[in-house]
């Protein structure tokens, strides 16, 4: 993001925080689909991070840490928006050994190895679809942290500032929920 | 065997001699599999050293569990890495925009919802304002205990319910007779009435005499101000009168007629109390003068009030006191003006020392058209027959 445009929205105008928008728009909601599970939620999320960016501007001292800021932001909505929706229940169902409902009912969910031939659409589809189930049943530290790091690819030393760690516990942190990952989706995928 | 094999393997593995002694005892998998596998993400990330590297690369090749758990890693990862992202949704930046302009008429909303009352009429806004005002007055006056009507009534009870006891307390405030000489020094000029307003008082003052202060009914001032000043011996009387009209405002059933009684107790009281002129009549024969002296007191409107064997207290009115006075004078032989106790000027009623007296004045400005009956018109006079 250019510094220009950073400057032109904290002046006000409303086409620099278009281009802001339009910018960041992907990276924002796309962190929030991954936290959160569903698109609709995720929407509102992303908009509402905007919104708080339009707010709240002005008080940003370093332009060329826009990116980080706007991270920044977008966790702590996501973490506000979790427990708004963990309080009503939303993620109680989710789970990855829950069985598909069809028209002729409920059918048991089969194991996939899309290792045996990943290119199929229709594998990758799966692959995506247990990776986002996965995510959401592991600890929201652990989801972070792999969201940012192997999903953004934002590095070690950005993870370690937004929470405040040293980059030894980022790996070691990201090392545990990376394990956890696998057994998760061992249970489905291999 | 197995237990050799690990051995051979540990310099390389890099695990030191502490750890020997648990993997004889039988835990050499779980440790040596456990340390690799915390190696994962540095392996795959290529941030281990190359030694670091060729030891857990070797553990791998060795252990088939460690290699399967690897690859399963490795497959997690490169999934993980392969996850595509998911495209914006439609239509959100302009639900942005949207959500703006919602935001700013909620912001609009709040604001005149704050404002709404500044924009209702005054019409409506000030009999409000002053209700809750004067309700606010009302309750702080009460919370304060200083209501004054209250105040009021409660004193009219307690006067009407003890008025024996307070008497009795009046009487028994000893004046020293210092004090009564300063106050009969002291005594106002009639003319000069409004510097005595100023004074402070100089007499006695009951700590609840100062307390009642400006609520306290007239009739009750008007006790005071007469019973303040008076000697012990007409105390006395007055205490007689004040129990018996307090006996008869105690059987009164009713307020008005209780109001009544303490107001008749007062003028009697005020009779009684006020400070005698002392007249000394030199006699030759005692029942012929006292028969002739009671029919020149009914001759010039008075009373008598006591007749004892060389003293008789009589009551006259002002207007014909100094007839009455030249009449007493022709009937003894010598009659002589006694010295006077009190200067008593019975027609302004000041005898009252300078505090009480000051009350006095500010109830007379209070209330211009009150009656000169009663204390006001008469005056009292104590004939000492001598012979």
């Amino acid at each position: 993001m250019q510094k220009e445009v950073i400057e032109s929205c904290k002046a006000g105008n409303e086409k620099a925080f278009r281009e802001i928008v339009l910018h960041s728009q992907r990276k924002v909601f796309n962190i929030a689909y991954r936290m959160l599970g569903n698109k609709e939620e995720a929407k509102d999320l992303a908009q509402e991070v905007f919104l708080s960016v339009y707010a709240s501007i002005k008080d940003l001292r370093e332009e060329a840490k826009f990116e980080a800021w706007l991270t920044q932001i977008t966790i702590n909505h996501c973490r506000n928006r979790w427990k708004y929706l963990e309080r009503r229940k939303y993620f109680k169902s989710e789970s990855l050994d829950d069985p598909i409902e069809t028209q002729d009912g409920e059918i048991p969910r089969p194991i996939y190895d899309p290792s045996d031939n990943p290119e199929t659409l229709y594998e990758k589809r799966m692959i995506q679809e247990a990776i986002q189930r996965g995510l959401l049943k592991l600890r929201k530290e652990q989801r972070e942290m792999i969201v940012l790091r192997d999903l953004q690819g934002i590095s070690y030393e950005e993870i370690g500032e937004l929470f405040q760690l040293p980059i030894g516990t980022v790996k070691s942190k990201l090392h545990r929920a990376r394990m956890d990952l696998k057994r998760i989706l061992e249970r489905v995928l291999h | 065997m197995w237990i050799v094999d690990r051995r051979l393997h540990l310099p390389q593995a890099g695990i030191g001699k502490s750890e020997i002694r648990i993997i004889l005892v039988g835990g050499v998998k779980s440790m040596e599999c456990e340390k690799v596998r915390d190696r994962f993400s540095a392996l795959l990330e290529k941030e281990l050293s190359p030694s670091d590297e060729s030891v857990v690369r070797e553990h791998l090749a060795f252990c088939s569990e460690c290699q399967n758990d690897f690859e399963r890693f490795e497959k997690t990862i490169r999934w993980l890495h392969v996850v595509e992202e998911v495209e914006v949704p439609d239509g959100f930046l302009s639900g942005i925009y949207k959500k703006m302009e919602s935001r700013k008429r909620e912001g609009l909303l709040t604001d005149q919802v704050k404002r709404r009352w500044l924009n209702y009429p005054a019409s409506l806004k000030l009999p409000i304002q002053a209700v809750a005002m004067v309700t606010t007055i009302c309750l702080v006056l009460y919370l304060t205990k200083m209501m004054p009507f209250e105040g009021s009534r409660l004193k009219v009870v307690e006067q009407t319910k003890a008025p024996h006891s307070e008497a009795k307390k009046m009487g028994a405030e000893s004046i020293p007779e210092e004090m009564k000489k300063e106050r009969d020094v002291l005594q106002p000029p009639l003319e000069k009435p409004g510097l005595r307003d100023n004074e402070p008082a100089r007499a006695p003052v009951s700590g609840a005499q100062k307390a009642e202060g400006a609520f306290v009914p007239k009739v009750i001032e008007e006790e005071k101000r007469a019973l303040a000043p008076a000697p012990k011996t007409e105390r006395a009387e007055a205490d007689t009168l004040h129990s018996q009209e307090a006996w008869k405002a105690k059987a009164a059933p009713s307020e008005s007629e209780k109001m009544e009684n303490v107001a008749a107790a007062r003028e009697k009281i005020s009779f009684a109390a006020k400070p005698p002129r002392e007249i000394i009549l030199r006699i030759s024969d005692r029942a012929k003068i006292v028969s002739q002296l009671q029919e020149l007191i009914k001759g010039f409107g008075g009373e008598t009030v006591t007749a004892e064997e060389n003293i008789l207290l009589a009551s006259l009115p002002a207007a014909s006191f100094s007839e009455f006075e030249k009449e007493l004078n022709k009937l003894g032989s010598s009659a002589e003006p006694g010295k006077r106790l009190l200067q008593k000027d019975a027609q302004e009623g000041l005898s009252a020392p300078a505090g009480v007296r000051q009350r006095g004045v500010e109830e007379k400005a209070k209330e211009p058209a009150r009656p000169a009956a009663g204390s006001e018109s008469y005056i009292t006079v104590r004939i000492l027959l001598r012979e």
